[in-house]
């Protein structure tokens, strides 16, 4: 399990949020995520009235199941600004550095495909089949400035991929 | 002694005794007549000099009715002045006089219009113009006549049209009938983006011709889910296509995916940020699960059609759901294609 902060996903409004992934086990119901991870964290996923964030998983060819949680660092509560969550309040979500670890437990965690922050996890990402971040920016005709352990940039553009998320 | 006057050489008459002096009169009369050209024995009624105590003032011709007759000579009457150069005798012509002809090298005129020009009304005359106007193009009169100005000076949108029967005249190009040749590439909006696959477009630009269609596709097989309720990638982003058909062009996007959506009365959302602008409900494709399931819906997919994509954009395929239900997609496709 790791946590960065920042917008992988591309989310509409655009801002910073913390981001929790692991890999669960084979056989993980992403429909149960929101339930069992708002649960561990204490906040919520499901409502129309109010969401702290939101959930995104892959299914891995091995059947093992990436799971990222996304936690609002900044909310929202314009129901016309556009990006489609209405009346439905984003709120920022509270602390939960105290208890990702046992959201976790109660999710479950692959016995061998470990995110831990540290370099080896592209190794792991790869591993499961996602595109590293390089691989990315080359499919697309980007010529690479740099690279580091989750992301790469393109000479060019500017454009940033990452291993696990969109090129942008 | 005063005039008229008569010196005569022959007198007086005598025996040109050296005690007398006779001879030496009559040759010093001689000498005056012969070197002043005094006829001799004639009664001279006018001087021929004025003199000052300054020295010769005038010289006074006589009212001769010729001209001057033999070289390095003059002769005057009470109209001319004639100096012979040893071919013929000719007028001296003198400032305040009368005109000097113009068979002399002269304009025999007096005066002019302002603003005139000379021009010959026939052979040997000269006449004066009309007033040339400012700025505008003069016109030759043909013969017997001296130019004249256009009565147009035309404006910053016209310009002169010949004229095979008579005076030119301003007006604006008419494309139709003044224009030949052919216009060169370049002159089309600098001749950007033009080539063999493109065509010069009613918008001033040059467009990818509809027989060459530029398309892309994509796709993700991946099982992946949000439960986001904006707009997002998911976990494998996409998939994207980008076009570069070399211009600006009309596209058609298409977009389909396995989805549902994991609560009652829930939707879950794909639809497409338009060469990079934000993904919108009103292009997406929807599926509201009225009871959930764990089935999958047939095939869901939708189309857009924007217009004036600009080259090298890229569509990008965008997901959500509403009431944080878990969206579920897989077999996402994306295709798209110029129409213009």
């Amino acid at each position: 399990m790791r946590t960065r902060i920042g917008n992988p996903s591309s989310e509409a409004h655009g801002q910073p949020m913390r981001v929790i992934d692991w890999i669960a086990p084979a056989g993980t119901d992403p429909t149960t995520l929101p339930a069992a991870v708002g649960a561990a964290l204490g906040v919520t996923f499901v409502s129309r009235a109010l969401v702290h964030g939101f959930i995104s998983t892959s299914l891995r060819p091995d059947g093992s199941v990436y799971v990222a949680v996304h936690l609002y660092d900044v909310g929202c509560a314009n129901p016309a600004c556009g990006t489609g969550h209405g009346a439905t309040v984003l709120q920022a979500a509270p602390s939960v550095e105290a208890k990702r670890a046992a959201m976790v437990t109660a999710v479950g965690e692959h016995a061998t495909h470990r995110l831990t922050g540290g370099t080896g996890d592209v190794t792991t990402l790869k591993t499961l089949g996602f595109a590293t971040a390089e691989e990315k920016l080359h499919a697309r005709g980007h010529p690479v400035k740099w690279v580091d352990a989750i992301s790469a940039q393109c000479e060019d553009c500017g454009k940033v991929a990452f291993t696990d998320g969109p090129l942008r | 002694m005063a005039l008229p006057s008569t010196l005569t050489s022959t007198t007086p008459a005598g025996s040109d005794s050296p005690s007398l002096g006779d001879d030496i009169i009559r040759a010093f009369k001689l000498s005056i007549v012969d070197i002043l050209g005094i006829p001799d024995a004639t009664s001279v009624t006018v001087a021929m000099f004025a003199g000052l105590a300054g020295g010769l003032d005038e010289v006074i011709f006589r009212d001769a009715a010729a001209n001057a007759s033999a070289t390095r000579r003059l002769r005057a009457n009470a109209a001319n002045l004639t100096w012979h150069d040893g071919t013929a005798a000719g007028r001296v012509f003198y400032a305040g006089g009368t005109d000097v002809p113009v068979a002399d090298g002269g304009t025999a005129l007096s005066s002019g219009t302002s603003g005139g020009i000379l021009g010959y009304t026939a052979t040997g005359t000269l006449a004066s113009s009309a007033a040339l106007t400012a700025s505008a193009l003069v016109l030759g009169g043909g013969a017997g006549a001296t130019p004249t100005p256009m009565g147009s000076l035309g404006t910053t949108t016209t310009v002169l049209h010949g004229n095979a029967a008579g005076a030119p005249t301003f007006s604006a190009v008419a494309l139709a009938a003044d224009v030949s040749g052919n216009l060169p590439v370049a002159n089309l909006n600098s001749g950007t983006l033009a080539s063999s696959t493109t065509f010069w477009r009613g918008d001033a630009t040059w467009a990818a011709a509809g027989t060459s269609i530029t398309r892309s596709t994509a796709q993700v097989t991946t099982e992946e889910t949000t439960t986001s309720g904006t707009f997002t990638d998911l976990a494998t982003a996409g998939p994207a296509v980008t076009l570069t058909p070399g211009a600006s062009t009309d596209q058609v996007i298409m977009i389909a995916a396995r989805v549902k959506a994991s609560l009652n009365n829930e939707e879950a959302l794909m639809s497409v940020a338009i060469a990079g602008a934000a993904a919108a409900d009103e292009d997406a494709a929807v599926v509201q699960t009225l009871t959930a399931t764990t089935n999958y819906h047939p095939m869901l997919s939708r189309q857009v059609m924007p217009t004036s994509v600009a080259n090298g954009s890229t569509h990008t395929m965008k997901y959500r759901t509403s009431g944080g239900a878990t969206g579920t997609f897989r077999s996402r496709r994306i295709i798209a294609f110029t129409i213009s």
